[in-house]
C-alpha cells in the first residue's frame, strides 16, 4: 500500500498540490481525473519518487517495483524500438530478449521493432511507453495520458492488457484529463483533482 | 557499426597528426604529439593559434560525445528512475562518461605511439603520462557537464560553456600552473607531474562529492530540455 498524509507539493513559489491524503492498494486501478493544470502528472511523479513532497509524508509498506510512463513519451530516437527496450531492461538485468519480444507482442509492435523510434507516430511510441513500463512485470504501473493518441483496436488492446495485471494483484494509477471510469471495468476508483486538490473520490 | 565509428576517429586524428608533423617539418614523434596538445611552438616560444585550432578539434569530439552519451541517459531517466535508485542512475552516468574518455584517449594513445615509436621510442612513458593527462581532464569535464544537466542547463548551453572554457583556460595556464590543472596539458607539464597527478585527481574526488550530492536532490519535473 501506499498512503499520502497531508501531502503538499510547490515548485518556484508556486502550490501544485495541496493537502493531499490518499491510499492505494495492491489490485486495484485508480483513474485520477481533472483538467489541464490540475495537479495530475506531479501526483504521479510523487507516487514513483520522481520528485519529494515538500510537506507531508508518503508511506510505502514495501519496496515496490514501478513500471512509469509520464508525460509524451520520450526514447532514443535514432536507436529501434527493440533497442530502446534493451537499453532499460540492462539496467535491472531480471528478464531476457524473450521477455522483450513478447510484450513487444503484447503491444502489437512486435513488427516494428527494428524501426527507428523518429520513424514512429505518436501513438505508436505510446504503445512503446506502456511496453517498458510492464515488460519488467513490476508492482506497481503509473501511467500519464496512456490512451489519448490510441485508435480503436489498440485503446482495446491496452484496456484489456491493464486488466489482466490487475488480475495479476499489480497496482494502477492512471492519469487522465477526458477519460471516464464508466466506460470500462478498469478502475476501482476515480480520484478528481482541481488546482491541486482532491474534490473528489469515487468508488 | 561501432566499429566503423572508432575507425573513423582513429583516421581523424591520425589526419590531425599528420598535419601537425606536415606543417613544423623539422618537429617529428613525440615533440609533435606535445606540441599539439600544449597548443605551444617551443620553437618559437609562444602559443601557436594553428596549433590550439587542432587541438580544440579534439577536444570539441571529446566534449561532444560526452554530452551526447549523458544526453541520452537524461532523455531515459523517467524510466530510469523509479526502475532503479539515484545511486544506480549516478554510476551509469559515471559508466558512460568513463567509458567514452577511455575509449577517445586510448585511440588517440594509439596513434600517438604509431607516430612515436620508431624515432622516440623512448618517450612511452610520456605518452602514458599524455594518456591519464587526457582521461582525468576528459572525465573532469564529463563530471561537469553531468552537474549542468542536473542543474536543467539546456544542451546548446552546455556545449557552449564546455568548449569555451576549454579553449579561454587552455590560453590561460601557459601563465597559470594552477589553471592548467583544468586542461590536459601546458607548457610546464613535464615539470609538474606530481602536482598534476595529486590535483588532479583531488579535483575528481570533490567534483565526485558534490555530483553524489546534487544526484540524490534530484527531481524530475517535466518538461526538461535534453
Amino acid at each position: 500500500m501506499i498512503e499520502l498524509a497531508s501531502v503538499c507539493k510547490s515548485l518556484k513559489g508556486r502550490n501544485i498540490l495541496q493537502d493531499i491524503s490518499l491510499e492505494f492498494i495492491e489490485g486495484k486501478a485508480y483513474l485520477i481525473k481533472g483538467h489541464n493544470g490540475s495537479g495530475k502528472t506531479m501526483l504521479l511523479r510523487m507516487l514513483c519518487d520522481l520528485l519529494k513532497p515538500s510537506s507531508g509524508e508518503i508511506m510505502r509498506n514495501q519496496d515496490y517495483t514501478y513500471g512509469v510512463m509520464i508525460e509524451n513519451p520520450s526514447f532514443l530516437e535514432n536507436e529501434t524500438a527493440l533497442y530502446n527496450l534493451k537499453y532499460l531492461a540492462a539496467i535491472n538485468n531480471v528478464i531476457d530478449e524473450n521477455k522483450i519480444i513478447e510484450s513487444l507482442k503484447q503491444v502489437n509492435l512486435y513488427d516494428e521493432r527494428n524501426y527507428k523510434v523518429k520513424t514512429f507516430s505518436l501513438g505508436m511510441k505510446q504503445r512503446l511507453g506502456l511496453c517498458q513500463a510492464i515488460m519488467e512485470e513490476p508492482d506497481i504501473l503509473i501511467l500519464d495520458e496512456p490512451f489519448n493518441a490510441l485508435d480503436e483496436e489498440n485503446y482495446k488492446m491496452a484496456i484489456d492488457l491493464l486488466i489482466q495485471l490487475k488480475e495479476k494483484g499489480k497496482m494502477i494509477v492512471v492519469a487522465s484529463h477526458g477519460f471516464s471510469s464508466d466506460d470500462n471495468m478498469l478502475f476501482d476508483q476515480t480520484i478528481t483533482l482541481s488546482d491541486g486538490k482532491v474534490i473528489n473520490t469515487a468508488i | 557499426m561501432k566499429n566503423k565509428k572508432n575507425a573513423y576517429i582513429f583516421l581523424y586524428l591520425f589526419l590531425i597528426n599528420c598535419v601537425v608533423m606536415y606543417h613544423y617539418t623539422d618537429v617529428w614523434g613525440y615533440r609533435g604529439v606535445e606540441q599539439l596538445v600544449t597548443s605551444f611552438d617551443k620553437e618559437a616560444n609562444h602559443f601557436s593559434l594553428f596549433l590550439l585550432v587542432l587541438y580544440m578539434s579534439i577536444a570539441v569530439m571529446f566534449i561532444y560525445t560526452i554530452i551526447k552519451k549523458t544526453n541520452d541517459i537524461f532523455i531515459m531517466a523517467k524510466y530510469i528512475l523509479p526502475r532503479s535508485s539515484k545511486k544506480k542512475f549516478m554510476n551509469l552516468l559515471l559508466h558512460e562518461v568513463g567509458r567514452s574518455t577511455i575509449k577517445l584517449a586510448g585511440i588517440k594513445l594509439i596513434v600517438d605511439i604509431l607516430f612515436c615509436i620508431w624515432i622516440d621510442s623512448n618517450q612511452l612513458q610520456w605518452l602514458l603520462f599524455l594518456f591519464f593527462l587526457y582521461v582525468t581532464t576528459f572525465f573532469m569535464w564529463g563530471l561537469i557537464i553531468i552537474l549542468l544537466a542536473l542543474f536543467k542547463i539546456d544542451k546548446g548551453v552546455t556545449q557552449f560553456i564546455a568548449i569555451t572554457f576549454v579553449m579561454i583556460l587552455q590560453l590561460l595556464s601557459y601563465d597559470n600552473k594552477f589553471i592548467s590543472i583544468f586542461v590536459v596539458a601546458s607548457i610546464n607539464y613535464r615539470e609538474d607531474v606530481l602536482f598534476l597527478i595529486a590535483s588532479k585527481i583531488l579535483l575528481l574526488l570533490i567534483l565526485f562529492w558534490y555530483l553524489r550530492k546534487t544526484v540524490y536532490k534530484y527531481e524530475i519535473y517535466g518538461g526538461e530540455k535534453v
